[in-house]
């Protein structure tokens, strides 16, 4: 049972005199209940664009978006995702748990409720000698980790994060892993977007390839690997994207 | 409703955290401060000056700060990117916005209060207690702080910041003037004139409607029948700029 | 969202209410005299609309000049200073007041000096003056004039002409010192001298159409008509006008000495009738004594006020 669903998923910018730069085209994909996908691509291929127009901050041109059973505006199905923007500054004149709680009381949890996971997540991510601090004093990798805190304390059954480990150093890039694993196991579907192949190699279960707005393809790393005849993700990331350029170049 | 208020103190904690918000703040209480200093002037003149001073301090500082706040706390959420995650909060879009005037009502509300207990408390010192007029006319200046603060909030729904300072500032002078023009408009006998200058005349907001300030020094009484229709005439104009304000933040892709 | 657009429509439509309730808001200005009217002061409308949230505020500022220049004696310089407050706050009663007060009473003074100084200087020189004629025309007309400045200065008078009158005598002494012009000095001196109470009647002058003009914005108190019927009363003694703008001044709450002088004016414009009538009015108030005394008086036919 597909969480997340895309059907012919496109969003144009326009940008007078007639131009037109392609955000998204003609996006197909899913994502079922428990897994961890991994959304990959250059940078302009159109990873955020996507992931912008599933939580409703971008409206599309064209196109379906399914999530839970809901479209991407609908109210009650936000409550159960939890989302993590890319380089995320946050409201640098409130401390950690107090940002977790702004977030919370948005949700309408009771405030047992916040305080109980706000004291488990601190924990989780490794904040809790922090509390009393302000976030503008957070290094950037501590951000990341109040970032990811934030966007657990509605216990999401969906997670959507934007490039969840720029920035972090390699023990935070593999505590995030960690983390994410660990989710996975508690039974949350994971969507991401990254450009860190390795990370992605590790983590997700199947991925998608995105190249200049459209999705090149999709599968599990397995497969993929089989059907374009490469051993590694980095082979066929360029693989893939090559070919495409090729047939654009051919039109 | 909640989240509404959630948001709307979030902002408000957030302008706290203002510094140049307390340096305006402290420069109006010193201006009106001052005003005490003129003691070698009769005690009737110097209980004027007070109440001129302490007046137009209130209005010109509390509609720059009301723009000052107006004008970052949208543009301050894209920047940081807070408004993403906002968005992806079981929040509508309404509730946001509807949030951030909250939020500058409360902050307005603050400043207004801090400068009107100094200035009360110079006229209790002069001992000349502040009677109703003056009552009435902090209130229609209060109005017309938060029409101020809309008006700019609203623009930052569509506008750049430096858009919006520009013409924040622009109206500001424009709607001082506006009664003025209308004055020289309805002489003229060209009809479209008329009827442009009438269109515009209603259309810019009157922010002199809200000055009976130079009228009360010098006694004249103003009637609850005008505060009524003044405060009227506000709140329908703020509801106007807040539907265009969340017309736009609706449409808006960012 | 798709119902988007209707936010816009509705914000265009309650446009129409807030203005009809703009058109009603002016209506209610100009009722209760809230209104700054643009048209009652032409030329310095650009001023005015800078200063337009501020009119109180610069008028105070302006006022602080005007005790300066009041306490370091230049008066002169006060007069400008009146136009423009009150140009700023028609409605602050105490500017014309004041202002009126100053033009008709203080400046008055300040010119009034110029010519005892004049005359000082005439005397200094009364001794040098060969011809007899000239010297005794001489003495003449500046003793003449001298009547007229204590005249105009004072509060009984020395005379009793009417300031109209004036302008005859001092027309009549300018002919006369034509030959005098031979001494510039002497011709000089007479010259100055005369002029005093031309000048003293010009400020005189100034005052009323001041206090006129104060009229024209605050026309339902009683504040300035009594202040232009005092002026007018005391320092001019045009009784007929004086009357006219006293009575215009009872028709409004008005304190008693109001009617005192009104009173005295009725006399001294020779309506007895009307005059006794205005002390009965006074009867059984703080003017009681005096009123009684006053009816007394005229009743006998004999003059009540000196």
């Amino acid at each position: 049972m597909p969480v997340i669903e895309t059907k012919e998923l496109t969003k144009y910018y326009y940008l007078g005199r007639n131009k037109v730069v392609v955000g998204l085209e003609n996006v197909s994909f899913s994502v079922e209940e428990g897994e961890i996908y991994g959304i990959l691509g250059p940078n302009g291929s159109g990873k955020t664009t996507c992931l912008k127009l599933l939580l409703g901050i971008l409206y599309p041109t064209k196109g379906e978006i399914n999530i839970l059973g809901k479209n991407q505006f609908d109210i009650e199905m936000k409550k159960n995702v939890g989302f993590l923007p890319e380089n995320p500054y946050y409201y640098d004149y409130l401390t950690g748990p107090e940002l977790l709680r702004f977030y919370g009381r948005l949700f309408e949890l009771p405030e047992k409720v916040i305080n109980e996971r706000i004291e488990k997540l601190l924990y989780l991510v490794k904040l809790n000698d922090a509390k009393k601090l302000a976030l503008r004093h957070y290094s950037k990798g501590m951000l990341e980790r109040i970032g990811l805190a934030a966007s657990l304390i509605n216990d999401p059954k969906i997670l959507i994060l934007d490039e969840p480990t720029t920035g972090l150093d390699p023990i935070g890039c593999i505590e995030t892993r960690d983390l994410l694993l660990q989710l996975k196991k508690e039974g949350k579907t994971i969507l991401l977007s990254s450009h860190f192949l390795s990370e992605v190699e590790r983590v997700c279960d199947r991925i998608a390839i995105f190249h200049k707005g459209f999705l090149l393809t999709t599968g599990t790393l397995k497969e993929l690997m089989e059907r374009y005849g490469v051993t590694g993700l980095e082979e066929l990331f360029v693989k893939t994207i090559e070919e495409f350029d090729k047939k654009e170049k051919q039109k | 409703m909640r989240k509404v208020w959630i948001i709307g103190l979030n902002s408000f904690r957030e302008s706290l955290r203002k510094k140049t918000l307390y340096i305006l703040l402290v420069v109006a209480l010193i201006v009106i401060g001052a005003s005490k200093a003129f003691s070698f002037l009769t005690a009737e003149e110097e209980l004027k000056m007070i109440k001129d001073v302490s007046f137009s301090s209130i209005e010109f500082f509390g509609a720059l700060i009301a723009i000052f706040i107006s004008l970052t706390t949208i543009s301050n959420e894209i920047e940081k990117r807070t408004i993403y995650t906002l968005f992806a909060k079981p929040i509508t879009r309404q509730n946001f916005f509807l949030g951030k005037f909250v939020g500058i009502v409360m902050i307005l509300f603050l400043n207004f209060i801090l400068m009107t207990l100094f200035f009360m408390g110079l006229l209790i010192f002069k001992k000349s207690p502040p009677d109703i007029q003056v009552f009435k006319t902090l209130f229609l200046i209060f109005i017309e702080l938060i029409l101020i603060g809309s008006i700019t909030l609203t623009v930052a729904t569509f506008a750049s910041d430096a858009f919006n300072i520009i013409f924040s500032v622009f109206l500001y002078i424009v709607g001082h003037l506006t009664s003025y023009g209308n004055q020289l408009i309805e002489r003229t006998e060209n009809i479209i004139l008329k009827g442009l200058g009438q269109m515009l005349y209603t259309i810019v907001p009157n922010y002199e409607n809200f000055n009976i300030r130079d009228k009360v020094v010098v006694g004249v009484e103003v009637s609850w029948n005008y505060v009524t229709k003044t405060t009227i005439y506000g709140i329908l104009y703020i509801l106007v700029v807040l539907l265009i304000g969340s017309y736009f933040i609706q449409k808006r892709e960012i | 969202m798709k119902r988007n657009w209707i936010r816009i429509f509705i914000a265009l439509i309650l446009f129409i209410p807030i203005g009809f309730l703009q058109v009603s808001i002016d209506y209610s200005k100009k009722l209760e005299n809230l209104e700054s009217n643009i048209l009652l002061m032409p030329g310095q409308v650009a001023g005015s609309l800078v200063l337009s949230g501020f009119k109180g505020l610069a008028a105070d500022l302006l006022w602080l000049n005007i005790e300066n220049y009041w306490h370091s004696g230049q008066h002169y310089k006060m007069l400008p200073l009146f136009e423009a407050i009150a140009w700023l706050q028609p409605n602050y009663i105490v500017v014309w007041a004041v202002g009126g007060w100053h033009m008709a009473y203080n400046v008055f003074a300040t010119v009034r000096s110029r010519g005892e100084n004049f005359y000082e200087e005439f005397k200094k020189m009364e001794e040098n003056i060969k011809e007899k004629n000239l010297k005794e025309k001489a003495k003449r007309i500046v003793e003449e004039i001298k009547v007229l400045i204590e005249g105009l200065a004072r509060d009984y008078e020395k005379t009793d002409k009417k300031i109209e009158e004036y302008f005859d005598i001092t027309d009549k002494c300018l002919v006369e010192i034509e030959e005098f012009k031979k001494n510039k000095k002497l011709y000089e001196i007479l010259y100055g001298m005369i002029n005093v109470p031309v000048e003293m009647v010009f400020w005189y002058r100034n005052g009323i159409s001041f206090l006129k003009k104060g009229i024209a914005y605050n026309p339902d108190r009683y504040d300035l008509y009594f202040e232009l019927g005092w002026t007018y009363y005391h320092k001019g003694r045009d009784y007929p006008n004086a009357v006219r703008y006293l009575e215009k001044a009872i028709k409004f709450p008005h304190p008693e000495y109001v009617d005192d002088v009104l009173a005295h004016a009725y006399e001294k414009n020779g309506q007895i009738d009307l005059a006794i009538k205005q002390w009965e009015k006074l009867l059984g108030t703080s003017f009681d004594s005096i009123a009684k005394r006053a009816i007394e008086t005229l009743k006998k036919g004999e003059p009540f006020t000196p």
